[in-house]
């Protein structure tokens, strides 16, 4: 096993994730990882602490969807302290969430994956990000740069930061939006809803011209999870947990607060990222997927018109109508995106967010709290247990790419299988291109945004039966 | 002009990656930003056997494991000036809060008490160790210049830049120094 350790150097470069393949004695892919290399233990360091600090503090999860995570310690906490919170609190909370998935799409879809699906999978990693995609298709780099600052200045408008911003507390929220604020913001509405209609075009062409089967690449049967409304349309603030099987018959529908009657959790000793299943299936076999894929192929529709239209569009294409290749996961972002803009323009339009009452007082009790909401990325469950001072007894975090863990590592492996047969001392080519646009399809939130303005850097470890690092790459 | 334009690299340790999302936040300034420097991205520090110098190299996240160490001290030995970007990275930030408690003990609680009853600890070779505290940049390598806040906003970060691409140590007092 030293001889791993000797070329470990590899995985040095990202703390963050890493991906080996393993063959057993004939060669033969036996199985695939995506190994996670990063423990922060939020759950074990908020124990201690009192309910009023959790949305600050565990927003600090990420920084890419800081807001859900507010979002989701909020509710959990609203909970735990039995408050009933305003409906103006309530609209504004989604606002400020509608305004945090459109912020997150428009930084993967424009910055992180556009410019693979515009450039090439084999265009020179030198030009294949954000600055090489300016100079290439300059004004999708600009659709992509005002949709994200658009999404970014709401949430300042709201929470005083672009980057963990203060709204959201236990009981509500802490201010209004300004009304000035609301006008500036809905006069950009419409020209924004074009660009996402427009790249939404261009991606159906660029679909047609690619080289893989956008059917095919990355496609396997798992379950889908996600939130819905009362009507079974597209939600992402509140509504029961909706699980569908492959062919989108539905499994389980339930309040969310009982996740834990149907999903079950396992840590495995090769990653630090739990591996959530569906616990009717069993570890493994019930695997399923979150995110922007998940919520189109679960849904009975979408509430606002465009998106909708959009949608029906969407279920058309190819040979069937739930989407399995991952490489569906840009297209079903982009649909997502238009709803999100066309949401913020109603609830920019509706009185309470200017003048609603905020928030209740809150009391501490003893009490279990859970937290459930739609991420950019997928279901987020913040789940709490408090005693009467409103301590924090115990915590426990399901973030969206833990969900579809076991799915990356499917897809995965379906990838290695593909491109090394029994010959293979080495990693293919043709290996690390599929695998990274694998990985990026799920756009994982531990990939650590030094990408926008660089590459992902994937690291593949190629190991023998007996445990012999035969090959490494890397890649920018 | 292109060969002289400033190298600038960026790397993420143990942080939330909002340091990074705060920087996006100049919003157009990163086009004008691409004609004034050239980006290395990560991959510099990480090619361990051409290693190519950088003059900036900026660095989010608290050490937590061995591999972060490793890579501070790369990019140390790779950069002229070097940059403590964001709490995490100045003072150790949001995850010293797991320094109340021993290693071993955070981990069984995550990873048994909180999973089903077949979960094992993670310990692979393949996965890095985490070192037995937290802790901020500069109790491993030397730091040149500190731009604090969870995460620093965006001017502040754009400020920090310009100076530094002048020449000079950006003065980070009043306005510009928040949390
Ligand atoms: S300083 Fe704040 S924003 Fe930056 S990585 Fe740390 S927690 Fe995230």
């Amino acid at each position: 096993m030293g001889e791993i350790k000797e070329i470990n150097p590899v995985t040095r470069v990202e703390g963050h994730g890493k991906i080996s393949i393993h063959l057993d004695d004939d060669k033969q892919v036996k199985e695939a990882r995506f190994h996670v290399t990063e423990f922060r233990a939020f759950e074990k360091f908020v124990e201690g602490r009192v309910l009023w600090e959790m949305p600050e503090m565990t927003s600090r999860i990420c920084g890419i969807c800081p807001v859900s995570h507010e979002l989701a310690s909020a509710k959990a906490c609203d909970e735990l302290v039995a408050a009933d919170i305003p409906e103006a609190a309530h609209k504004i909370r989604e606002l400020i969430h509608m305004a945090q998935i459109l912020q997150s799409h428009s930084l993967s879809f424009f910055y992180l994956s556009s410019p693979d699906l515009v450039m090439g999978f084999d265009a020179s990693p030198e030009e294949r990000n954000i600055f090489g995609l300016m100079k290439k298709d300059e004004e999708l780099a600009n659709r992509g740069i005002k949709l994200r600052s658009f999404g970014q200045n709401i949430i300042q408008a709201l929470g005083g930061k672009k980057v963990h911003p203060e709204l959201s507390v236990p009981g509500g929220v802490n201010q209004n939006l300004l009304r000035d604020k609301g006008e500036e913001f809905l006069e950009k509405t419409d020209e924004l809803k074009s660009y996402i209609q427009d790249t939404l075009s261009l991606l159906r062409d660029l679909y047609e011209d690619m080289d893989v089967d956008v059917e095919e690449f990355a496609s396997h049967e798992t379950g889908y999870m996600g939130l819905v409304d009362e009507n079974g349309h597209l939600e992402f603030y509140d509504g029961d947990l909706r699980i569908v099987d492959g062919e989108g018959t539905i499994l389980t529908e339930i309040d969310p607060k009982r996740y834990d009657d149907v999903i079950g959790e396992r840590s495995l000793n090769w990653s630090y990222m739990k591996f959530p299943y569906y616990k009717k299936l069993g570890f493994e076999n019930g695997v399923y997927r979150v995110g922007p894929l998940a919520r189109l192929n679960l849904i009975d529709g979408i509430s606002t018109e465009l998106a909708h239209e959009e949608w029906i569009r969407y279920k058309e294409i190819g040979s069937k109508e739930i989407k399995e290749g991952s490489l569906f996961y840009h297209y079903a972002r982009l649909i997502e995106s238009l709803h999100t803009v066309e949401r913020i323009e109603e609830l920019l339009q509706d009185e309470d967010i200017y003048t609603g009452k905020i928030n209740v007082p809150t009391q501490a009790r003893e009490a279990r709290g859970v937290g459930v909401i739609e991420a950019p990325r997928g279901t987020l469950i913040h789940d709490y247990v408090s005693d009467a001072h409103g301590v924090i007894k115990n915590a426990n975090f399901i973030v969206a790419t833990g969900h579809n863990n076991l799915a990356i590592n499917k897809s995965i492996q379906s990838v290695a299988e593909e491109y090394i047969d029994g010959s293979h001392e080495e990693i293919p080519e043709g290996i690390l291109n599929r695998l990274e646009s694998v990985i990026r399809c799920y756009d994982p939130c531990l990939s650590c945004s030094t990408h926008a303005v660089g590459n992902m850097p994937l690291m593949v470890d190629l190991v023998s039966n007996d445990g012999r690092l035969l090959d490494s790459k890397e890649r920018y | 002009m292109a060969e002289n334009k400033p190298k600038v690299a960026t790397a993420c340790m143990c942080g939330c990656s909002g340091c990074h999302m705060s920087f996006l936040d100049v919003d157009e300034f990163v086009k004008d930003l691409a004609e004034l420097v050239e980006f290395q991205s990560s991959h510099v520090i990480m090619d361990v056997k051409e290693i190519e110098k950088v003059d900036i190299g900026i660095m989010e996240g608290t050490i937590t494991n061995d591999e972060n160490v490793e890579v501070a001290k790369k990019m140390r030995e790779n950069c002229d000036i070097l940059v403590a970007w964001g709490d995490c990275a100045c003072f150790g930030g949001i995850m010293t809060m797991r320094n109340f408690e021993k290693v071993d003990k955070i981990l069984e609680e995550c990873y048994l008490e909180k999973s089903d009853e077949e979960s094992v600890v993670p310990d692979d070779e393949l996965i890095p160790t985490l070192t037995d505290k937290a802790k901020g940049l500069d109790e491993i390598i030397d730091v040149d210049v500190y731009i604090p806040g969870c995460p620093p906003s965006a001017d502040v970060i754009r400020y920090g830049l310009e100076k530094l691409l002048e020449g000079e140590i950006p003065k980070l007092d009043k306005d510009k120094l928040r949390y």
